[in-house]
């Protein structure tokens, strides 16, 4: 009896084991090659980063580091007065300061500019490779011509107009105005892109549908263009925000940080052009402390945490609504309706078929 | 000022006063026309708006340009032309290619060349070596995320997402001794490996993947095939560009890595260094610091990707546009 | 986007967290404690007493760069000429990277293969690196050599050698010590009936007259470019003497700590706090303001207003120089030798319309040069800083060190090749040495470097950037555009308070 059991007990077993590897084996060799990678090199130094914030770690010697639970972070949300804090939040607010310029500048031009692209005028397609080139140079080697051009001495522009502008050093409004060109021009490309395919993609017959409702020009734009280009837009609002709130290099090529100002009020320098990147590249590499690690982790996690909350707020706040994308997802009902009527086969309409199919999730 | 920076502006703001005089002479002359009722498109025809989208288009690229014609003539500017006559555009004493024999005669400590081509050469190797892995194992686990079905699969497609919102200075010291441990610390290795967990590359080809027509897929199920037939035959070949593209954009990235390589192999040996490095190194270096070779170094790095995107940029553009498409 | 998925995201991940912890706690130690205990002791000695080597080979970084490292090369092979026979080789590789420190501290820690047994780097830092065990104290594998021991403090000029001591143990050899130098175009000062100036008064006269020269259009310059002489006429913009390098350059940070000095003060208490915070930092900076700006003393005077064209880059500086608009750069002494060889190429044998010649470039030593008050002792204090060299914690066997303290010896008693690159040894017996003395560079500018007596260093500090940058910044501040409604003390003040806001930040981590 008791052997029966056990037989039918393995056989079950063995079964559910057959199921199993039926059901995931093929997942698992397909995830498991990237997931490897992700989690030893992704994964790991992000766990081990977190354990490296509870501590005041040394790179010079790791038995000297001693636990300090979330001392870090406290220090750096309310410790006022303290070093750490204070630079850090001086230099997050000039990150977002940065991002509330960038952010809408580097969604609105680059929409403008595949707006005109979009009317094909002629040589489109040379305007259009043009307008991304920029963006497949490093910023280091951007940034050298940039430094080239905007030099005091013996800059390009300062000898053009004739005047001896210190461009990078004179005053934190010209030195971000560079920094902030300088992100416009080698970094809006990929948006450019995005949404110049978001906008060639769009479905004529909106448009026809639109016009017959009576709604051209600008009402157009805002009823039937840019509600149909919302899921790039999302995708371009998601990455530039995440993209500028990491901003380092520009910084780093250009101004390092400078020009520092002295305000009267504390008493106390500040690095105008100081990025929260920059302070924390800094800190590991200039501050000639092998002990700060545990800092700079914890303010690379709280940095984190508040990108990720700014990014999600931002989904939140973008997710999909009814009122916004009514004429839309309307019309594309319409459509699927009229298409299934006319009984043709599923082509491979693209446009359609994704549209929906985010709806759907 | 420059009397000829002066000419251009003049000339700009003269296209621009052209400009809108031609769209005031065909509004006003077409006005009897009956038209559309709108703001807009009651004076714009389809013409005219491409004209004037052409005219800004080639005023916008021309200045869009300026700082990379700036690059190449600097490269190609002497010293002594940068510093007796900054801001000439065609240099008094002519084109030089000294900045750039500079850089490849650049001498090492011990009086030897130092070894240009070897960092060309390891460049390549850690690009395409990169790459191709890259694609290899996201195309997989892409196709995993969107055409099987397993538990948690939103979920970790989820949070494989918010990782990406980490900046890496949180997690570079672990990275390293990561790096150390895995005893690839002096290798090429330490180059292409640690990009093969990066999340952006697979939410691109995922997002594309979506966009493929669960039908297509379905049908081919019930006609017999399984998951690698269907890979092979039906989704690569329907999302050849977005591979295309994603193989561009990492062969960029490791191309014009500088911290990374620099952090893991600047205390290696000469010989492993990549050209980013390399550069870094002769350019920053006390005794040949001048504009001219910074230039220099920038174009000469970039050549290759500047190559790259000249024979690719229709499929690169077309890629992006495609894999744009899913929000 | 679904919220409850969001939130099984975030528990997944901090229910992840916990074994992540588990194991990096377990992965976590990899040497360390007293660094000196894990030094196993293979030493062996032969009949004679001396040590026996097998096949040591040492592996050295050195933060010496372009064009001190070919130098220093030499250096080098001269050891392994010597010590090859004996069984140790040194290898050098320079490491000329802004993130020298940190890569050091990571390669020993996690790459302990690739870690260098040997470190040569600015003693500056050496309490940094002390104070995490990075390298090891060599007392004891000097003392280890008993009679055989050659090695004494001694023989290192005093101020170097009390840089390498850390909580009263040697831990770094002085290699040499150097400082920031006035370059000055001789010619121009001669041709113009003037004389090189070796005082703060003197300098000033001297830029004084230039200016008064060229604002009657008497002024005689020529350069590399245009090597026949020419009197002055439109230079284009203000016409300054003086040129410096941007706010970014060493140089620039070393006339502070200098004037520091001059005056009577001191860089560092002796817990390694700033100290800075002087009368005479403040008088100091106040006359070069004042200098600039065309106010205090310097009201009405002609040379108001014209003392720097601060704060540009390098290349203004050396064109400035080398084109005859300027007279006087400050700038590290490693550029000498290459910038001898290029004026003097060029303009040494042109001869003016009477037939003489004059040697267009020399160095003049910072001494007394920022000092308010010339026949003070003091004020021939000059700011310098070295390099020395230590044995790394990456060494676990006591005969490598031994060979390392060796090397450390050898290389600092043999360093006369090296001095070429603009660098006065730190070692007595070297510093006297007929063969340096009789070595073409020492009477060309080596000995224009200034008295080795007079070096002062920064003094150990535990606290080196937020002693040395913020002092520096304070010279960088006094002529910013953005603060030119500052005044002195205020800048000092400020400065000094963020030193001190660092170093509590930095207690308290």
């Amino acid at each position: 009896m008791s052997q029966l059991t056990t037989v039918s007990d393995y056989a079950l077993k063995r079964s559910k084991r057959i199921e199993f590897f039926k059901r995931y084996g093929l997942v698992i060799l397909f995830l498991a090659p990237y997931l490897v990678f992700f989690l030893v090199f992704c994964i790991y130094p992000l766990f081990y980063g977190i354990y490296m914030s509870l501590m005041k770690y040394s790179i010079g010697n790791p038995s000297l580091n001693e636990w300090r639970g979330f001392q870090n972070f406290f220090t750096i949300l309310f410790d006022s007065g303290n070093y750490y804090h204070d630079q850090f939040w001086y230099a997050m607010g000039n990150t977002v300061k940065a991002a509330l310029i960038l952010v809408p500048l580097g969604i609105i031009v680059p929409l403008v500019f595949a707006i005109l692209v979009n009317a094909k005028p002629k040589g489109y397609k040379v305007f259009r490779a043009l307008i991304y080139l920029p963006s497949i140079f490093p910023v280091s080697a951007s940034g050298v011509m940039f430094a080239a051009l905007f030099g005091q001495h013996f800059g390009y522009i300062n000898q053009w107009i004739g005047e001896n502008i210190d461009w990078l050093g004179g005053s934190a409004t010209s030195a971000w105005f560079v920094i902030i060109l300088l992100c416009m021009w080698g970094g809006w490309g990929g948006n450019f892109m995005i949404l110049s395919a978001g906008l060639k993609n769009i479905d004529k017959s909106l448009y026809e549908a639109a016009s017959v409702d009576g709604c051209t020009g600008i009402k157009r734009t805002f009823a039937v263009t840019l509600p149909a280009i919302r899921h790039q837009l999302i995708l371009c609002l998601f990455t530039t925000i995440i993209g500028y709130f990491g901003l380092y290099g520009q910084v780093y090529v250009l101004t390092n940080g400078g020009p520092s100002i002295f305000n009267p009020a504390d008493e106390k320098n500040y690095n105008t052009t100081m990025t929260i990147m920059w302070f924390l590249q800094n800190q590991i590499s200039s501050s000639g402390r092998l002990d700060v690690y545990g800092m700079v982790s914890a303010m690379g996690l709280t940095l984190g945490v508040i990108i990720g909350a700014i990014a999600g707020l931002q989904l939140f706040i973008t997710r999909e609504r009814k009122s916004g994308t009514k004429i839309s997802k309307e019309f594309f009902e319409r459509k699927k309706v009229k298409e299934s009527a006319d009984n043709k086969s599923v082509t491979v309409d693209t446009e359609t078929s994704s549209d929906t199919e985010v709806q759907n999730e | 000022m420059n009397s000829w920076i002066k000419a251009a502006i003049s000339l700009i703001a003269a296209v621009f006063c052209i400009l809108v005089a031609i769209d005031v002479a065909v509004i006003v002359l077409k006005r009897k026309k009956a038209m559309p009722t709108n703001f807009l498109g009651r004076y714009f025809s389809k013409r005219l708006v491409q004209f004037n989208a052409f005219v800004i288009l080639v005023v916008f690229c021309i200045i869009w340009l300026v700082p990379l014609v700036i690059g190449l003539i600097g490269s190609l500017t002497s010293r002594y032309a940068f510093e007796n006559h900054p801001g000439q555009l065609i240099p008094s004493d002519g084109l030089t290619f000294d900045n750039f024999k500079a850089l490849f005669n650049t001498l090492d400590t011990d009086g030897s060349r130092l070894p240009v081509e070897r960092w060309i050469l390891n460049s390549f190797v850690v690009s395409i070596a990169s790459t191709l892995l890259y694609l290899i194992i996201a195309g997989l686990a892409a196709y995993a995320f969107v055409f099987m079905r397993f538990k948690f699969r939103n979920v970790l497609f989820m949070f494989l997402i918010f990782t990406m919102v980490i900046p890496g200075v949180a997690t570079l010291t672990p990275q390293m001794s990561n790096i150390a441990r895995l005893g690839i610390a002096r290798s090429l290795w330490a180059l292409i490996l640690p990009g093969l967990g990066g999340v952006g590359g697979l939410y691109l080809i995922r997002q594309f993947m979506l966009g493929i027509p669960k039908d297509l897929i379905d049908s081919a199920k019930m006609d017999g095939m399984n998951n690698f037939q269907i890979l092979f035959k039906i989704v690569l070949p329907l999302s050849k560009s977005v591979f295309f593209v994603q193989g561009l954009f990492c062969f960029m990235g490791a191309w014009n890595d500088l911290l990374w390589p620099q952090i893991i192999l600047g205390t290696a040996d000469k010989a492993l260094w990549t050209l980013q490095v390399g550069i870094a190194y002769i350019s920053g270096s006390k005794t040949a610091n001048t504009i001219g070779l910074g230039l220099a170094g920038a174009v000469f790095s970039a050549l290759p990707i500047i190559v790259l995107y000249i024979f690719t940029q229709n499929k690169i553009i077309e890629g992006v546009a495609a894999s744009g498409v899913k929000g | 986007m679904k919220f409850k998925k969001l939130l099984t995201v975030m528990l997944s991940a901090v229910m992840m967290t916990v074994p992540a912890f588990a194991t990096v706690a377990c992965t976590n130690g990899g040497g360390g404690g007293n660094a000196l205990d894990n030094v196993v002791n293979d030493l062996e000695f032969n009949e004679y007493g001396e040590p026996i080597f097998n096949n040591v080979q040492l592996k050295v970084w050195s933060i010496i760069g372009n064009p001190d490292d070919t130098y220093f090369a030499q250096v080098n092979t001269m050891f392994n000429d010597y010590y090859r026979g004996n069984g140790v080789t040194a290898t050098v590789s320079p490491i000329a990277n802004a993130d020298f420190y940190t890569q050091l501290s990571n390669t020993i820690n996690t790459d302990i293969e690739n870690a260098p047994d040997v470190v040569i780097f600015h003693s500056e830092r050496l309490p940094m690196l002390a104070a995490s065990d990075v390298i090891l104290p060599m007392d004891t594998f000097y003392s280890a050599l008993g009679e055989g021991s050659t090695f004494s403090v001694d023989n290192y000029v005093k101020t170097v050698m009390d840089e390498c001591y850390y909580k009263g143990k040697i831990y770094g050899v002085p290699l040499d010590m150097h400082a920031g130098v006035w370059y000055c175009r001789q010619d121009i000062l001669e041709k113009n009936g003037l004389e090189v100036p070796h005082t703060l008064s003197e300098f000033v006269e001297v830029n004084n007259e230039l200016i008064k020269l060229y604002n009657a259009g008497n002024l005689w310059y020529r350069g590399l470019e245009k090597t026949s002489w020419t009197k002055a006429k439109d230079f284009g913009s203000e016409y300054t003497p003086v040129v410096m390098s941007a706010a970014g350059g060493i140089e620039t940070g070393w006339i502070p700590q200098t004037a520091v000095l001059q005056n009577g003060g001191k860089l560092t208490k002796a817990n390694g706090y700033p100290d800075w915070k002087t009368e005479g930092l403040q008088n100091v900076m106040e006359m070069f303001r004042d200098w600039q700006n065309g106010t205090g003393d310097f009201k009405g005077t002609p040379y108001a207003g014209k003392f720097v064209d601060p704060l540009s880059s390098p290349e203004t500086v050396w064109s400035n120089l080398s084109s005859g608009k300027s007279v006087f750069s400050f700038e590290g002494t490693w550029w000498t030798e290459s910038r001898l060889n290029e004026y003097e190429s060029v303009l040494l044998n042109k001869t003016d319309d009477a037939g003489n010649t004059y040697n267009p470039l020399t160095i003049i030593s910072p001494s007394k040069m920022f000092a308010l008050d010339e026949s003070k002792d003091y004020a021939s204090n000059v700011y310098g800083v070295g390099h020395c060299v230590s044995i790394c914690r990456s060494v676990t066997s006591k005969t490598k060190c031994v060979a390392a303290a060796l090397y450390a010896q050898f290389v600092t008693e043999n360093s006369e090749e090296y001095t070429r690159g603009g660098h006065l040894p730190a070692n007595k017996s070297v510093l006297n040495s007929d063969k340096l003395k009789s070595m073409s560079h020492y009477e060309r500018y080596l000995n224009k470097m200034g008295n080795p007596d007079d070096f002062v260093m920064l003094g150990g500090t535990e606290y080196y950037s937020a002693v040395y940058e913020c002092l520096k910044n304070v010279y960088a501040d006094v002529f910013l555009s953005t603060k030119k409604t500052t005044s002195v003390s205020q800048l000092i003040n400020s400065r000094y308070n963020e030193a001190l806001n660092m170093i509590s930040a930095e207690e308290g981590l």
